[in-house]
């Protein structure tokens, strides 16, 4: 007690600074939280007023359709290819990069461009790029490496790939610019020493490069990963109701199917997933972790 | 020979790259300025033959169907980016002052409010809107978008106030000015251009919002909601007009504010 009166009376301006943010984040996100989750386990009968009351009826009906198992199974699908992939070509573009420093200053805003386009304008152009008759297709077939037409937006897995190489596009300059930060803050005398004690680069790269840009890469992951889980606008755009995948679910069970309480336990479902991620990501790297990210 | 060919594979290698990046955004470009004979033709040529605006005309001469989604765009993310920098900028200038332990703290508690998924948040809020009579009002979604907004502009604020000398503000201090006349006279003046970049973002990202805009909007729809509409009708112009008219602005101001662009901002992480 004595010491949070101590640090009211150090930092009472500080607070009274801070104030109107923590009002705001307590009043529009966090009671907005509590609210959802006692939603969903609410009964449709009893009324808002008389509070209280505990029913897993919406959970067992969401994980009863299949719509939402597959769902829940298309999300995790999406996060895993996508953050594969852009964990992968974000770390070879940046191990380019960093080697070439000339080339950066001249290609580095072009990488950024795609960071540049809003997520929903993302979907449209990916949408002229996937369909039947789109561009990937077009030149692929042009250049002989197709014969037939590949059916991206006809669901199932074509279209689960599609969503995540979408993603991939968008993200991966976010991720490599992460990475090479991390890249840019490793001594160079390392390399020099091991160069001078005879090691290969494949050998530096997986004893010292490697080791050292972990902490960049978890970063990485867990941030993206909580947002891959999030996808919402490019599966909604390009896919709408024939692919969903959690976010898109919760949505259209609310407003197509103005059903509120599947759609409150199907979010809960998903806050449940990210936080699970955010544990796992402060459990790994501790307050480094934050601190470096 | 061998000596060139590292250097020039390497640069093959970005230039795949680089295209893989520009050709996307080459096909919206294609579809918003070509005549519809060439986007519709069996096999559209590569390069565009023909240029018109005849899309962005239509657009402008279909009136209040499109003027009106334009300004409540514009309006609300006039509202949003003043309203984020007005609670950012104590709140921020607050953190930069607290001891690592309490810093640390309340970085977890915004953290933690970033990584909520909107849909989450957007569910309640629209049902508590409805009720207090917010929903499908202009306050009511610069509200949802200040969910938003407000962590990064406090992480780019707390950077800016980071990298103020502490002497300045101690000198002020002893000269006799209180501490809002310290922060006003001399902590803002000096961040004047950290905090016009984080109102830049803010406004952005008010600007190309979809999610809470979609469960917060019916009658009058935002810019990408109208988008969207126009997307699930199948009106391949029309969105692709959108499409453009939405990215041009944020694809200058991102250009123009590209050294701020660190990945902490984005990333909505924050050194300690």
């Amino acid at each position: 007690m004595k010491a949070i009166a101590r640090s009211l009376r150090a930092y009472y301006f500080e607070y009274l600074c801070i104030s109107p943010l923590a009002i705001f984040l307590l009043v529009c996100t966090f009671f907005p939280i509590a609210r959802l989750i006692s939603f969903s386990f609410q009964l449709p009968t009893a009324d808002s007023q008389s509070g209280f009351s505990l029913s897993l009826i919406h959970y067992q009906e969401l994980f009863s359709q299949r719509a939402f198992r597959q769902a829940f199974g298309n999300t995790i699908f999406i996060a895993v290819v996508s953050l594969f992939l852009e964990i992968i070509l974000g770390l070879a573009l940046a191990l380019l990069l960093t080697k070439n420093s000339r080339i950066i200053r001249f290609v580095r805003p072009l990488f950024i461009l795609p960071l540049a386009i809003p997520t929903v304008v993302v979907g449209v152009i990916m949408g002229y790029f996937f369909s039947t008759s789109g561009w990937l297709n077009r030149i692929f077939m042009d250049m002989g490496v197709l014969s037939a037409p590949i059916y991206w937006m006809s669901g199932g897995l074509p279209s689960l790939c599609m969503v995540a190489l979408a993603d991939c596009w968008k993200v991966t300059p976010l991720v490599m610019l992460i990475l090479l930060a991390g890249l840019e803050s490793i001594d160079r005398t390392l390399y020099k020493a091991a160069r001078i004690d005879g090691a290969g680069t494949w050998y530096i790269f997986r004893r010292i490069t490697l080791p050292l840009l972990m902490p960049s890469i978890t970063a990485a992951v867990i941030i993206r990963g909580i947002d891959a889980f999030r996808i919402f606008a490019l599966p909604l755009i390009l896919m709408g109701q024939n692919l969903k995948v959690i976010g898109t679910y919760a949505y259209l069970e609310y407003a197509e199917f103005n059903n509120p309480y599947t759609a409150a336990a199907s979010a809960v479902v998903l806050l449940g997933m990210i936080l699970f991620a955010v544990l796992v990501y402060i459990r790994l790297t501790g307050k480094r972790g934050i601190a470096a990210a | 020979m061998s000596r060139f060919a590292k250097p020039i594979a390497v640069l093959l290698v970005i230039l795949i790259f680089v295209a893989l990046f520009l050709f996307p955004l080459y096909i919206l470009l294609r579809v918003a300025i070509g005549t519809p004979e060439e986007t519709f033709s069996q096999r559209p040529p590569y390069l565009l033959h023909e240029i018109t605006f005849a899309h962005f005309k239509d657009l402008l001469a279909s009136g209040k169907t499109f003027f009106e989604p334009l300004g409540k765009s514009i309006i609300t993310a006039l509202l949003a980016s003043a309203a984020s920098l007005l609670i950012a900028i104590p709140a921020a200038y607050g953190i930069s002052k607290l001891d690592y332990r309490l810093r640390y703290i309340l970085v977890i508690f915004i953290f933690v409010s970033r990584m909520v998924p909107e849909v989450s948040i957007a569910l309640p809020i629209a049902i508590s809107f409805i009720k207090f009579g917010l929903f499908d009002t202009i306050p009511g979604l610069v509200l949802a978008h200040l969910i938003r907004i407000l962590p990064v502009s406090c992480f780019i604020l707390v950077g800016v106030f980071s990298n103020i000398p502490q002497e300045l503000e101690k000198q002020a201090r002893i000269d006799g000015a209180s501490r809002m006349a310290a922060l006003r006279k001399v902590v803002l003046p000096l961040s004047m251009g950290g905090i016009g970049v984080a109102g830049m973002f803010s406004f952005l990202l008010s600007w190309d919002e979809f999610i809470y805009a979609s469960y917060l909007c019916l009658a009058r729809p935002t810019m990408p909601l109208k988008m969207f509409y126009y997307i699930s009708r199948g009106d391949i112009f029309s969105s692709a007009t959108y499409a453009a008219i939405i990215t041009i602005p944020v694809l200058i101001v991102t250009f123009a504010l590209q050294k701020y662009l660190k990945p902490d901002y984005l990333a909505g992480a924050i050194k300690g």
